[in-house]
Order: structure tokens, then sequence, then C-alpha cells
């Protein structure tokens, strides 16, 4: 492989990791502060899409179907934390682990028998030309994607950093009973906290729509399973660790198809998280910065 | 200003607290006193609204309260200092603070709030931007006093505050406690450490396994035998 | 019996042997998400030496468990190194990986799938899902049930009780791994064909949630979480997909009332007690 091709890979690599980042963070917020492997969040992430198609094909105006999207998966998200978190905190953390399973073939089967098993074509939305940077092609809307995935993870850790509600998350993170104590109403933020998720998965799985021109019940499923990988590779809980891991596993799949083809990247994906999770389960960068020693 | 009656918590089969009366009167030190196991941190737990009880009424300034949940009634005025402090370790000192004063909508006065407690606390001051894990123990238990004060509570409840801390440190936190009694604040305090409670208090309860057996100032006390019973469990 | 009877009660045992291989581990707290690798390595092997060393498919069963129940043990010491919401993420990307894996092996079709040989007819299948049953209800009259749920309920308690908590884990680990095995070659059998894809992540997860639903207090619960996963599509004569949104409500719900799933010991106590007093009546 000569340079110029490697380097081009690298850009693929880093435009794929843009999608993932964003629902590893996603998995990250759940994980950080419920100590909740939310498993509904590849069907989170479909609803968005399905319902942006859904409202597109019903011949809405983008904004509109853009925001038909985000509110149909921070709903979704919301009847999650009622139904799973809310009736089971202080149980097995394993019980709602197993509910969001619930929920993520709850969703993808309400779709199945809504829409069909085959794939939506997504209209285009976004400019689709490519600019030239030094050699590189870079695809316009994986552009937008990437920038749009990090300005919205950083406007999250500035909520989770700076606001109220966002250090009423933290406190809970850390420990829920000293968050009601000090007056912080969990019934309140949990809830806002999976809100946000629902909607960080929401854009996610929109932005993977106009990139890819389709949508299917199944959407969910390759990018869900991998932004838990990029989550756990960057470190649980991590916001920062989800980008790191987002980019990673965006490089290692690009790679891995580009010197051993399509076929394989799978085997070093999740192999890649595999050998992580026994030798340093903690990712890369290290415990949480939302919590210390939550898990 | 704050009324219990016939408290009672429960854990599962466990009575932890059997039909208690207790009151705090406006600006007094009532401290809570016995033995581990006598029930003392539930009745705060109940008090603050993080265990449910089995049975009784609390009243805050004429109100029913123990209905409510605990943001309410920390937003009436209650504040606990919980037992090992639960200072917020991945926070930073400053953020522990916010957090304190979570529920109030005033950041200009609770920014002033805050300066006031770093002037009276130079050491937390010097490490406000950073993790509250580096506080040694003394300055998580100002700190825990720090963010309860800035709840803006008028009854602070301190469970054994004591623990821990080495005989200057014990008594430097009095000397505040009684400071913020002058100023207004009314205190419940828990304690295992008689003599320090006793002699900041107004008046004291005696607990021994969930009762009350014993009540008076802390001269009837001292002089009481079943004082001492409630350690040595005669 | 009918040909359409006969296909209920094979699926329906495979589906009790996949959930036993499932139940083993959930009782001793493990949650495996990667059942379905196991099964794929099970009925690959299976398949593998059948047709091309033309060994009798018996021996290829049991190599096939075999298998898979030594991948199980070979991981288990790594695997197990984690808990928690780490071994589930573990066991899951397992799976994924031995998925992958097989898509790659030319041997046996890689992506295109594998014809098998030897077909194990209603009978076989049978025969080989009860003696799978016998052997996990003889197993869980043993000491080793009690040591499953003391090392879920409270594995330091059981360590100081001079119990090797690690063993127990791998072992039940392990064993789960070889019923999988198994099951797995009961299918590549049954169905005569293998595709990688057939043994993706949902499966997995389909088998841990009919466990979860029914149970893993005692065995009785996967045969009962299998049962109703298997036969509530024909129950309801209706879409299939309905059948999953049912399937994915009553998980749910049962996850929010009652926990422990559908059969607890408890329950388990009470019905076999009421049985004995209506004998001695
Ligand atoms: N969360 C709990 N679950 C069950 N029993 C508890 C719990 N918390 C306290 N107890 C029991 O309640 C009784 C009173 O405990 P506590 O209020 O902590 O006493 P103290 O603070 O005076 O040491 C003890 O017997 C204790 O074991
Ligand atoms: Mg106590």
């Amino acid at each position: 492989m000569s340079g110029a091709v490697f380097a081009q890979q690298l850009v693929n690599g880093i435009m794929l990791g843009g999608i993932y980042m964003l629902i590893a963070v996603a998995f990250t917020l759940a994980i950080g502060v419920l100590n909740f492997l939310n498993f509904s969040i590849p069907g989170i992430f479909m609803v968005g899409a399905i319902a942006t198609w859904r409202a597109l094909e019903n011949g809405w105006p983008w904004v509109g179907a853009i925001a038909a999207g985000l509110l149909a998966a921070g709903v979704a998200s919301y009847l999650v934390e009622r139904f799973t978190y809310r009736w089971m905190r202080g149980l097995d953390h394993e019980i709602p682990l197993v509910s969001s399973l619930g929920f993520l073939i709850l969703f993808e089967n309400l779709v199945l028998i809504g829409y069909g098993s085959d794939q939506q074509t997504f209209p285009a939305l976004m400019p689709d030309f490519n600019i030239r940077v030094a050699g590189l092609v870079i695809g316009t809307g994986q552009l937008i994607s990437l920038v749009l995935a990090l300005v919205l993870v950083i406007a999250a850790s500035g909520l989770l950093e700076r606001t109220r509600i966002g250090r009423g998350i933290r406190a809970v993170a850390e420990n829920a009973d000293t968050a009601t104590i000090l007056g912080v109403e969990i019934h309140r933020v949990v809830p806002a906290l999976f809100i946000l998720i629902g909607l960080l998965s929401g854009v996610s799985g929109i932005l993977f729509a106009m990139n890819y021109l389709q949508v299917s019940a199944f959407m969910g499923h390759e990018i869900g399973l991998k932004g838990i990988a990029a989550m756990v590779i960057g470190g649980m809980g991590n916001i920062w660790g989800a980008i790191l891991g987002g980019l990673l596993i965006g490089l290692i799949e690009v790679l891995s198809i580009a010197f051993f083809g399509a076929n394989r990247a799978d085997i070093c994906v999740y192999g890649a998280l595999l050998l992580l999770l026994v030798v340093r389960p903690e990712g890369l960068l290290g415990g949480s910065a939302i919590v210390r020693e939550k898990l | 200003m704050l009324e219990v009656e016939n408290l009672t918590v429960r854990y599962g089969r466990i009575t932890a607290l059997a039909e208690l009366d207790l009151a705090v009167p406006e600006g007094r030190i009532v401290t809570v006193l016995g033995a581990n196991g006598a029930g003392k941190s539930s009745l705060l737990k109940a008090l603050i609204g993080l265990t449910p009880i089995a049975g009784g009424a609390i009243r805050w300034k004429g109100e029913a309260i123990h209905r409510r949940p605990a943001s309410e009634r920390v937003k009436a005025g209650l504040a606990l200092v919980p037992e090992g402090r639960r200072i917020l370790v991945s926070m930073t000192v400053e953020d522990n603070l916010k957090v304190g004063a979570y529920h109030r909508d005033d950041p200009a006065q609770v920014a002033r709030e805050i300066d006031a407690i770093y002037q009276r606390f130079p050491n937390l001051a010097e490490r406000r931007f950073q993790k509250a894990s580096c506080l040694s123990g003394g300055e998580q238990q100002m700190l825990a006093v720090g963010r309860a004060l800035v709840s803006g509570s008028s009854l602070m409840m301190l469970d054994e505050p004591s623990l821990g801390l080495s005989p200057i440190i014990i008594a430097r936190l009095f000397e505040l406690l009684v400071e913020l009694n002058k100023g207004g604040l009314a205190l419940l305090l828990v304690e295992q450490n008689t003599n320090m409670a006793l002699s900041v208090a107004h008046e004291g309860h005696v607990l021994k396994l969930g009762r009350k057996i014993a009540h008076g100032t802390p001269q009837q006390l001292l002089a009481d035998a079943r004082l001492q019973e409630a350690y040595l469990g005669g | 019996m009918s040909g359409y009877g006969e296909a209920i009660l094979v699926m329906l045992a495979i589906n009790i042997v996949v959930a036993l291989a499932g139940y083993l581990p959930l009782a001793a707290g493990q949650l495996n998400l990667g059942i379905a690798g196991f099964m794929a390595v099970g009925g690959y092997t299976s398949a593998y030496l059948t047709s091309a060393y033309h060994l009798p498919m018996g021996v290829g069963m049991a190599a096939g468990a075999a298998a898979a129940g030594l991948l199980g043990l070979l991981v288990a010491v790594p695997v197990l190194r984690t808990s928690g919401i780490y071994l589930a993420l573990a066991t899951f990307a397992l799976g994924q990986v031995i998925q992958a894996a097989f898509l790659n092996i030319e041997a046996v079709g890689a992506a295109a799938g594998y014809p098998v040989k030897p077909y194990a007819g209603f009978t076989v299948v049978l025969s080989v899902a009860f003696g799978v049953l016998v052997a996990v209800l003889l197993l869980s009259r043993t000491r080793f049930a009690l040591l499953l749920t003391a090392t879920k309920n409270d594995p330091l308690v059981t360590e100081l009780f001079g119990v090797d908590v690690r063993a127990i884990r791998v072992a039940a680990f392990s064993l789960g791994a070889l019923i999988a095995g198994i099951g797995g070659a009961l299918y590549a059998h049954h169905y005569s064909y293998l595709e990688p894809q057939n043994f993706n992540i949902m499966l997995s997860v389909y088998i841990a949630l009919y466990v979860l639903l029914g149970g893993t207090q005692t065995v009785a619960g996967p045969i009962v979480g299998a049962a109703f996963f298997t036969l509530l599509p024909e129950l309801l004569r209706a879409g299939s997909h309905w059948r999953f949104v049912i399937f994915a409500v009553l998980i749910i719900l049962v996850m929010a009332v009652r926990p422990e799933g559908l059969i607890t010991g408890a329950l388990a106590r009470r019905l076999r007690f009421g049985k004995r007093r209506e004998a001695a009546s």
C-alpha cells in the first residue's frame, strides 16, 4: 500500500469513527452515570432515523423531519428509563441490561411490522461532493458528520461540567444517596439524562442515514455494537474516551478491510475489544472522568 | 421548628427506631447520643428523606413533611452532613459546594456564600479546583459542613462529625458549630463522642436499640446512669 | 405425529438444549452473551468431521461438544477475570469474533455456507436433548448446584467457606459452552445447512432472554423459558414479528415485577410440595 493510499485510509477511518463516536458517548453516559449497559441505544438510533425518513416521505421539510426524528428518539429513550431503570433502581445491574435488550427487540420488531425488513432509501439531504486536500479525498457529508459529532460531544461534556443539571448528573453518578441528601431530584435528573442519551443516539442515526442514504429496522446493530466496542476501548464512563474509542474503531475497521479484506474486519474490531477487556478492562483513558471507581 | 412524633423506622423485620418523639426548637443545639446500632443514623436519614418511615410524623415549621421527597426537604431548609462525610470525590471542591446549593436559584448570592466559606477555610480555597479526593479527613469534614451551609439551611443535622478526626480538629469543628449556632443555625447533632456533644448542646436524647431511654439538659444527662448504660449495653 | 408437530418439537428440543447452556453460567451469576458462538463451534466441528472424514454422526457431535467445551475452558480463564457488565461484554465480543472467524474459514464454506450431510431426524434430536436434560437435572441434585447458587448470591462469603469460586465459575461457563456445542451440532445435522449469519449476536441475546424469562433459580426455569419462546407463535398464530413484540414486552414486564423470572425456587418447591400432598391424600 502506498503512502498516499494509506493516508486516504486513515482519513476514511476517522470519518467513519465520527459516526461511532456519538453512539459511544451515549453508551458511556449510561454506563458512567447509571452503571447501566443500555442495549436499547442501537434501537433508539434506528428509531431516530426511521422517524425522520417517515416524516420526509410524508413531505415534511427536512428541518421538521429531523425534529420529528429527534423527538421520537427522545421519547423512546424516556420510555426505556420509565420501564427499566426507574422500576429497578438499586437492583442487580443485569436486570436493566436485560430489559434494555427487550426494548431493542421491541423497537426493531415494531418497525418491522410497520415498514417491513427492506432497506428503505433515504433522500439525500447533504451536499454530496468531495473536497480534495493535499491529494486526500474527503466526503463533505462525512466531514459535516464528524464536525457535528465533535461539537455535540463537546457540548454534552460542557453540559455535564458546567451546568446545574450536569453537576446533578455527576453527583448521582458517584453516589445516588449522597446526591439525594444534597437535594438533587433523582427522578428529574435521571430522565433528563436518558433524554440526552436518546437525542445523541437519534442524531447519530439521522447522520448515518444522511451519509449512507438508507434506513432499515436493523440499521442500529452494526453501528451500535461497534459503538459499544468504542466505548469500552476508550474507557467506560469517559466521554473523551468514547471519542478516542470511536476514532480507533473506525480506523481499525477501515485499515483491517484494506489489509485483510472485508470479512476479517469484525475479527479485528471485536478481537481488539476482547483483548482489551481481558488485559485492560478500564480502557485506554483509564477509569472514568465522570466517576472514579464506579464499576 | 422541627417536631418528630412517634417516629418508627424499619428495615424489613429490624426495627431501627421505635416511636421516637423529639423536637428541635429554633436556634438550639439538640444532641442525640447512643452506641452503635442505636438508630441514630436511621433517625437522620428518615428526617432528610433517604429512608422511608414506617410510622409517625415529621413536622417542619408546622407542616408535615414526611411524605415529601428529600429534594423538597432540603429546599425547605433541612441539611444533613452524613456519617462518613460522603464527599463527592470525583468532583472538585468547588463543584461539591455548588451541588450543596443545587436547589438554589440565586447564583450571585450562592457565589458570595461560597466565597465566605473559602475565607473561613483557606485550605479549601487553595484546592478549590482540585478533586475533593485530595483533601484530608479534617478538610473533608469542613467541606461537608460548608456544603450543608450553602444549601441555605436553617437546621443542620450532623451524623457523628467527629468520627476519625484528631482531637485538635474536633475542637475546631465544635468551635465552628457553636459559632454557626450563635449565628442562628439550629443543629441536630448525633454523636458517640458524648462529652464533646454535651459540652455544646442545649439538650440531649439518649437512644438504645431504637428507643429513647433518657432526655434532658446536658447536666441532667451527665448525672444520669442511663447514659452510661446506653453505651455499656447494661 | 404430523410433520408440523414434529418440527415444533424439534425446535423446542434444540431451544431447551441451548437454554440449558445459557442457564448453567447464569445460575452462577454470569450472563453469557456469546452462546451462539459456542453453538457455531459445536455445529461446524461436527459438520466438518462427519462430512470431510465421514465420521459417524454421534462421534461428530461428541467432538463438536468437546470442541465448544474446550474453547469455553480456554477462554473462561481470561474472560472470567472480569465480572458483571465486563463479563457480559467480553462474552459478547467473543461471540462476535467466533462468528466472524467462521465467515473466513474456507474449509467450511466461509460466507457461502456449508451443507451438512448426516441427517439427525426427530428421534435423534429428541433423544439427545432428553439426554442433556437428564444430565443437567442430575447435576442439579449434586453439591455443584448449591455451589453455583452460593457463588451467584455471595461470592465473597462462598470463598470464605473454602470453596474455589473461580473453579466453580470456570466449570459453569465451560459446561454451558459444551452444551451449547451439542445444541449447535443438533441444529447443524437437523437443518442440514450452516451459515455464519445463523449464529449472530441476536441469537445469543434471545437465548439469554428466554432463560432469564423462565428464571435461573431452577432447571425448570430455562425449560419454561424455551417452551414459552418456541410455542408462543404457535399459540398466537400471529405474524412472526408480533411474537417478538410480545416476547419483548413480557421480558420488560417480568424483569420489572418479578426479576427472578417466572419460575422461582420457592414456586418450584411449592408445586412439588403440593404434588406430594396430593399423592399422600
Ligand atoms: N440499610 C439497612 N438495612 C438493614 N438494617 C439496617 C440498615 N441500616 C441500619 N440498619 C440496622 O438498623 C439499626 C440501627 O442502625 P443505625 O441507624 O445505623 O444506628 P447508629 O447510627 O446509631 O449506629 C442497626 O441494627 C442496623 O443494623
Ligand atoms: Mg450511624
